[in-house]
């Protein structure tokens, strides 16, 4: 199910401006949406679940038009949605929940609907919590019971907002291998701040900032961009200074071994390292910020 | 209405109902003011066993609609707000399901659910007339005069108290309709009242949801709060029922053009 986004604006209150002029094309299969905290990320999510309307531009979902009622009506029921912010029924059982969101999506026939329930109970690991109320639930807990959620009506898009925050380490990656599965033969959209959960999972990828997309393309062609800009550098004293992001510190004794982005001064004595994801992201930023400066 | 429509209003009336049910604050507060409601007033038990079977169940009637619709107002008052303050209301914005059903499903499940122990009071004591009274048909006449009399003006305060924190703060809501029960139906009631104060108030007419026309136009009981016909005991259970709806589309529109400003 293809995602055209073309021309997308989204204007708060008539001020604040979160999204300028987004185009997209995302395909079957799945896309990453990075960028860092308040880019426009989760505005742009909410417009494809159909909670927020544009200001101005077109959202076509598998060929449906999104600016009419009944288009978003058609889109929903193939949509499965996790929220960056997820809230439960307190009250409810994790079944009884999902029951009942089972039911607003439509799965009209009980029986079936009791099944695919237990199914994902048993997905996200939750079978035997399946009684308890969701107030006693931790933060992975409940985001497990959003994953299931998500996943009832078998959708055809999903989006998931930040899906692995609240995890553990073992959950994030059960998480992100669930929707690499996923993604066969359907489109998931995953927005996230965090560099490694679009590297794992995403051949495809845009970066929003500002409320604009700074790069869209393959995971590969962001982590080119960084070719020759990454570097390590292992020194006694303070942090390199100079035009220099530092990615990452490692405390070797004696020494600290930095890697850093950017262009190090001819002095420093700098080994090239090959880039990363995360590398090529730190590179764009630096590259925009470099650009506003300028 | 189609199939999935139906399921979704089914659907979203059963969970509403469970969840409304499991409140703690739902049978504390019911029982706060059933016992200020015995405190002040009189049980099934205390009326003069020269009254008629009528005149009992159209008093106890009564005397449950002193304080008990205001702990049904309070109760009832957080319940379209609570989407918002659980964060659920994202996740449900984005269902498939038609918001109307879902709008509908939450009034009448959280009433329904509301008015469980009010209705397992009023028939506890209606049970204890028939046993007292020995009549056996206390028990019909009392479950009528509970669908005529409390039911309609219940109805009518579950639908402002649904409706109403769509646009106003759920605790002033709280505040100011009990303030508004206690003020216009209680305390302040007539001018030979030391406190009175020529206030509007729906007490008296019509539209009050203390059932008193009901009572007498329907059931024609003698020497009640006041006299009525027929006539003004269907108009006034057709006009409470007629502004429940009013107020609860008047919501709905109000949260349908939110939505699509957003």
């Amino acid at each position: 199910m293809e995602v055209v986004v073309e021309g997308l604006s989204k204007v708060y209150g008539g001020r604040v401006r979160a999204l300028s002029g987004v185009d997209l094309e995302i395909p079957t299969g799945m896309y990453g949406l990075l960028g860092p905290n308040g880019a426009g990320k989760t505005t742009l999510m909410r417009i494809l679940a159909g909670i927020l309307r544009p200001t101005s531009g077109s959202v076509h979902i598998g060929g449906l038009d999104c600016s009419t009622e009944s288009g978003w009506t058609a889109v929903k029921r193939t949509l499965g949605y996790l929220p960056q912010d997820l809230g439960l029924y307190q009250d409810l059982s994790a079944r009884e929940f999902l029951d009942y969101i089972g039911i607003l999506k439509g799965l009209g026939d009980k029986k079936e609907r009791r099944r695919r329930v237990e199914e994902l109970l048993e997905v996200v690991r939750l079978e035997d919590v399946a009684k308890r109320k969701l107030k006693g639930f931790s933060g992975g807990m409940r985001r497990r019971v959003g994953i299931a959620q998500a996943l009832l009506n078998d959708p055809r898009l999903l989006i998931v907002d930040e899906p692995t925050a609240g995890l553990d380490p073992e959950e994030c990656i059960r998480f992100r291998n669930l929707l690499s599965d996923l993604a066969g033969d359907r489109t998931v959209l995953l927005s996230t701040h965090i560099v490694e959960d679009v590297a794992q999972t995403s051949r495809n990828l845009a970066v929003l900032a500002g409320g604009e997309v700074l790069f869209r393309g393959t995971a590969a062609g962001l982590i080119e961009g960084a070719r020759g800009k990454v570097f390590t550098v292992e020194i006694d004293g303070p942090k390199p200074d100079g035009n220099l992001t530092v990615v990452s510190t490692l405390h070797l004794g004696s020494s600290v071994q930095y890697r850093v982005v950017g262009e190090p001064p001819p002095h420093l004595e700098v080994e090239e390292a090959p880039p990363s994801l995360e590398d090529g992201y730190v590179w764009l930023m630096r590259e925009r910020r470099t650009a506003g400066v300028t | 209405m189609s199939k999935v429509t139906s399921s979704v209003l089914i659907g979203a009336t059963l969970y509403e109902f469970r969840m409304q049910l499991r409140r703690k604050a739902l049978w504390i507060a019911t029982g706060i003011f059933f016992a200020l409601t015995l405190f002040v007033s009189q049980g099934p038990w205390q009326f003069p066993s020269s009254m008629l079977v009528i005149q009992i169940l159209a008093f106890w009637t009564q005397e449950l609609q002193t304080f008990m619709p205001v702990a049904f107002g309070i109760l009832l008052a957080d319940r379209l707000p609570r989407d918002r303050l659980l964060r659920a209301d994202e996740l449900l914005d984005s269902l498939p399901g038609s918001p109307s059903e879902r709008f509908l499903g939450k009034y009448i499940g959280a009433t329904l659910a509301t008015l469980l122990p009010l209705f397992l009071i009023h028939l506890a004591g209606v049970v204890y007339v028939a046993v007292d009274q020995a009549s056996a048909e206390a028990i019909p006449l009392g479950l009528a005069m509970f669908a005529a009399a409390s039911l309609p003006g219940l109805l009518f305060v579950a639908a402002f108290s649904i409706s109403c924190p769509v646009v106003i703060w759920v605790p002033l809501y709280q505040f100011l309709f009990t303030g508004y029960w206690f003020w216009g139906n209680w305390l302040l009631q007539g001018p030979q009242s030391p406190l009175y104060i020529p206030v509007p108030t729906l007490s008296g007419t019509l539209l009050t949801p203390a059932g008193y026309y009901a009572a007498t136009g329907l059931f024609g009981v003698p020497d009640f709060v006041l006299r009525a016909t027929a006539w003004e005991g269907l108009s006034s259970i057709g006009l409470l029922v007629a502004f429940g709806v009013a107020a609860l589309d008047a919501a709905h529109r109000y949260l349908t053009w939110r939505k699509s400003t957003r």
